[in-house]
């Protein structure tokens, strides 16, 4: 295997591991005593450990492996989780994100990064140092009762019950193929005495055949060993000396003064009948006579009363083997489980973004010339041909489904990073905030997600900023000590919506009016509705607020959002009540190669409205409204403002080229054809000359060339080969809105 | 009868050679060297078996092995037993190190029960106290 990829796996997986090590942290911060988080944590931190050392990243395992010293502390309850806990942890996952950053990108770690990580690397071990000395208060028996309560299997357990080896005992039995595999068990067993002392190896050998049958490429043999571990060492750590042994290597380990029951159970589980090992056993001094009595005892009682005195030991072992299978089921649900799990996730597989990149533009291509023979098609009779086209052209919108669906990936992601943010931003500031996330299984395209992020980031940061009261201030105004900030995401009319709110102190009128005068914006005065006074707070340099933060408050950071979310064609919106609190709602469009394009003409060129946005087609007579001067029309009811692309595109000329158009394509009266669309809750209508229907779109970017043509997002080719412009309706909408009402207000 | 020429069976182009000195229906005395690893596991099986039957007794001189894996161990382990269930006799003698090693960590020098040989300079290689104490059939524990 290539080094070089298996590297980028290593860094792409540690990446992950990060992150859900920053999760489960988070989590840890609410629910500090559940055990599953902290062994998750563990397990996490083990895995960059063990595979960072793979690569030779000594820095990482070595700075992880103090990390996973101090969280095995806490998952044996010797360290308790505290917020300073927490913070040093989030520190040391930091730490490791950034030396992983360095070593991916193949530089050196300077040395404020090195010294940062000693410093880490003392607070972590002052939090054990903390726990070694509680250690020494306690008597070497508590220790082991410690060890002995620390065991899942025994929780109701007496100890007493237990037997009195106070070693560890492993019973090794491999696959039979272990040899040929290249994996030596010498290396394993070899290894144990680096955590630890072996008190006795003894070799099964009781499945090796008679000489003449003994195949000496297949594996007969076991190992019994009794194994005084090391302090800190526990089940996992051994059972990880084993972890590359496959699936059919039998690995069992117990630890000292397991339960009689629990040895019954191991010799269950072995492959030599029990009195073979019931030799090896007490001969190797792992159980003693006397135990094997009592278990001898307690098994007569309870299955036969045979009211024998010494039964044989094998009868004991045998009878033993009916207790535990009660156990061993339960013990196979969880395997299938765990295996169901592992399969998920390798059901999913990693693919260079490119080559999706590709295959979409390739569906792009495909999506065109299915339009073409649809055209062509339609021109003959052949009703055969046209169903065989149908037939295909539903499948290539199928495949160009589920080709775009590929790209898309759930906001939760990028959602639970704000989590930290808003930690780390809460603590600092003094504030409480609890972040509320909703939708996170919502699916947007990847390239948009990694595009919203830092608007996103930005946003929460201003709301924990500026938008969240101090706790005292909170409690004075009669609300929860404790701030929620909310993050939604949800599909609405062919667009992704995504919330921010906060139940903070509002915007303020007010201020934003007063810095509008000064600015400029508007005459004092004059009548602003909330809406448009919000908006102006997206104005580049408009900032009210009282001082200025390091993390907000420069002005220079709605107006970045703005533009971010606007070149993805999106749209922000402000809502907010002073004293309740701001959403800002973020409105994205749901893919950005192809859609679904309602086609019309103006002017015989050929335009395309993206269909999820167009409400309905309609004929609208303009008589009575134009007579007023204002570009509204009354639609059921509803009034709502237009604009006639012809004029809006050619000006003046259009009259010209429309009365030739209209006298020679069609006869129709002097009603005008119109489109009404919304976008992100706003309603225009677009008047345009002919409605020509659906088709499917690839957007193809304009260019340099049109980069200034504002009302233009995209062109797409037809299937005959002319070039439709694709109109972009959140910033007509947004054009419409402010114009017509001005001439309106005339 | 004793045969005192020494023949080889296979000439170790895996690094793998293994000799007859002395063959007959009593005693077999064979030298096995080189590259004891599951490469040549069969080879060695095959080697051995040609004069395990023929005689009561085999001898194999492991000082040349310079290389080896548990699946070497495991063969002699399997003669060892296969001797004592078949009232043979099979004695291992000049281990070489790494035989050593194998027999010290597997807890199997008193279940082999061959005088083991360790030069002053090496023994804090080994510690030589695992393993059972008494062996069905052992043929004695000598250490030096």
């Amino acid at each position: 295997m290539n080094l070089d990829s298996a590297k980028k796996v290593f860094f792409l997986e540690s990446r992950e591991n990060l992150q859900r090590i920053e999760e489960n942290l988070l989590t840890l911060l609410e629910n500090a005593h559940d055990q599953e988080f902290i062994n998750a944590l563990f397990r996490e931190v083990h895995t960059i450990k063990g595979s960072a050392g793979m690569f030779g990243y000594q820095d990482v395992t070595n700075f992880a492996h103090v990390f996973e010293n101090l969280l095995d502390g806490v998952r044996n309850g010797e360290v308790g989780v505290s917020d300073q806990l927490v913070e040093v942890s989030l520190a040391s996952h930091d730490y490791m994100k950034n030396l992983i950053d360095f070593a991916e990108n193949e530089k050196a770690v300077p040395d404020e990064v090195v010294s940062e990580g000693e410093v880490l690397i003392e607070r972590l071990k002052g939090f054990q140092s903390e726990t070694e000395n509680k250690e020494k208060q306690k008597a070497a028996l508590i220790n082991y009762e410690s060890v002995e309560s620390r065991k899942p299997q025994t929780s109701t357990a007496d100890t007493s019950t237990g037997v009195e080896n106070r070693y560890w005992h492993i019973s090794l039995r491999f696959g039979e193929n272990i040899f040929t595999t290249g994996l030596d068990p010498f290396s394993f067993i070899g290894y144990l005495k680096n955590i630890g002392t072996i008190v006795n190896v003894i070799p099964v050998t009781q499945q090796i055949p008679e000489f003449k049958d003994f195949n000496p490429e297949i594996c007969y043999i076991g190992f019994e060993l009794d194994f005084d571990a090391d302090k800190g060492i526990d089940k996992v750590k051994i059972m990880d000396v084993f972890e590359f042994l496959t699936d059919d290597c039998t690995v069992i380990v117990l630890p000292p003064h397991s339960e009689v029951d629990h040895y019954c159970q191991m010799i269950a589980d072995l492959p030599e009948s029990a009195v073979q090992i019931g030799d090896i056993l007490t001969q190797s001094g792992t159980l003693t006579k006397a135990e094997l009595e009592e278990a001898l005892e307690l098994q007569s009682s309870k299955s036969t009363d045979d009211g024998e005195n010494h039964p044989l030991l094998g009868e004991v072992m045998l009878k033993e083997k009916m207790i535990p299978e009660t156990v061993m089921e339960a013990a196979l649900e969880k395997q299938k489980e765990n295996r169901a799990k592992e399969e998920q996730r390798k059901r999913s597989i990693r693919i260079d973004a490119d080559k999706v990149d590709q295959l979409i533009t390739l569906v792009g291509e495909l999506v065109i010339s299915g339009a073409n023979i649809k055209q062509r098609i339609g021109q003959t009779d052949d009703t055969d041909l046209s169903e065989a086209v149908e037939q295909m052209a539903r499948l290539v919108d199928d495949v160009r489904d589920s080709t775009m669906y590929i790209r898309m990936v759930p906001i939760g992601e990028t959602f639970s990073t704000f989590k930290r943010t808003v930690h780390d931003l809460s603590r600092d500031m003094g504030k409480q905030v609890e972040l509320v996330i909703n939708g996170g299984d919502t699916e947007l395209d990847k390239t948009l997600v990694e595009k919203i992020q830092d608007p996103l980031m930005h946003i929460v940061r201003n709301a924990v900023d500026h938008g969240i009261e101090s706790p005292e201030e909170r409690l004075a105004m009669g609300k929860k000590e404790k701030a929620v900030i909310r993050l939604n995401a949800f599909h609405e009319s062919g667009s992704i919506v995504i919330e921010v709110s906060d139940d903070g102190k509002g915007l303020s009128r007010d201020r934003i009016y007063a810095k509008a005068v000064a600015n400029g914006l508007v005459t004092s005065g004059q009548n602003v509705d909330d809406r448009t006074l919000w908006n102006m707070i997206m104005l580049p340099g408009f900032s009210t607020a009282e001082k200025v933060t390091d993390i907000s408050g420069r002005g220079v950071g709605m107006d970045v959002v703005k533009k971010n979310i606007d070149s993805l064609r999106g749209v922000v919106d402000i809502e907010s009540t002073e004293k309740q609190g701001t959403t800002i709602r973020i409105h994205l469009p749901l893919t950005l190669a192809i859609i679904d394009g309602f086609l019309v003409t103006v002017a015989n060129q050929k335009y395309v409205f993206p269909l999820d946005m167009v409400l309905e087609c309609t004929d609208v007579e303009f008589n009575q409204d134009d007579k007023e001067g204002g570009n509204f029309f009354t639609l059921r009811g509803e009034v709502l403002p237009y604009l006639s692309l012809g004029e809006l595109f050619y000006g003046d000329n259009f009259k010209n080229i429309d009365k030739t158009n209209e006298n020679r394509v069609f006869s129709h009266d002097d009603k005008n054809k119109i489109v009404i669309v919304e976008y992100a809750r706003k309603r225009a209508g677009f008047v345009v000359d002919h409605l020509l229907g659906e088709l499917q779109t690839v957007i193809k970017p304009l260019g340099k060339l049109f980069y200034n043509m504002h009302w233009i997002s995209g062109a797409t080719i037809l299937g005959n080969g002319e070039v439709a412009l694709i109109i972009d309706v959140p910033r007509l909408i947004e054009y419409v809105g402010n114009n017509v009402k001005l001439r309106g207000k005339k | 009868m004793m045969d005192d020429l020494c023949f080889r069976l296979s000439v170790g182009e895996n690094g793998l050679e293994c000799k007859v000195i002395k063959s007959g229906a009593d005693v077999t005395e064979a030298e096995i060297k080189g590259d004891c690893t599951i490469y040549n596991a069969a080879e060695i099986k095959k080697f051995i078996s040609k004069y395990y039957d023929k005689s009561d007794s085999l001898v194999l001189n492991l000082s040349g092995v310079d290389e080896i894996d548990s699946s070497f161990f495991q063969l002699l382990l399997a003669l060892k037993k296969d001797a004592g269930e078949s009232n043979k006799r099979v004695s291992f003698i000049a281990h070489s190190i790494p035989v050593l090693k194998y027999i010290d960590l597997y807890g199997a020098a008193a279940m082999f029960g061959d005088r083991l040989v360790v030069k002053k300079e090496d023994r804090d290689k080994f510690d030589f106290r695992y393993g059972l104490k008494t062996v069905k059939g052992a043929s004695g524990n000598e250490s030096r």
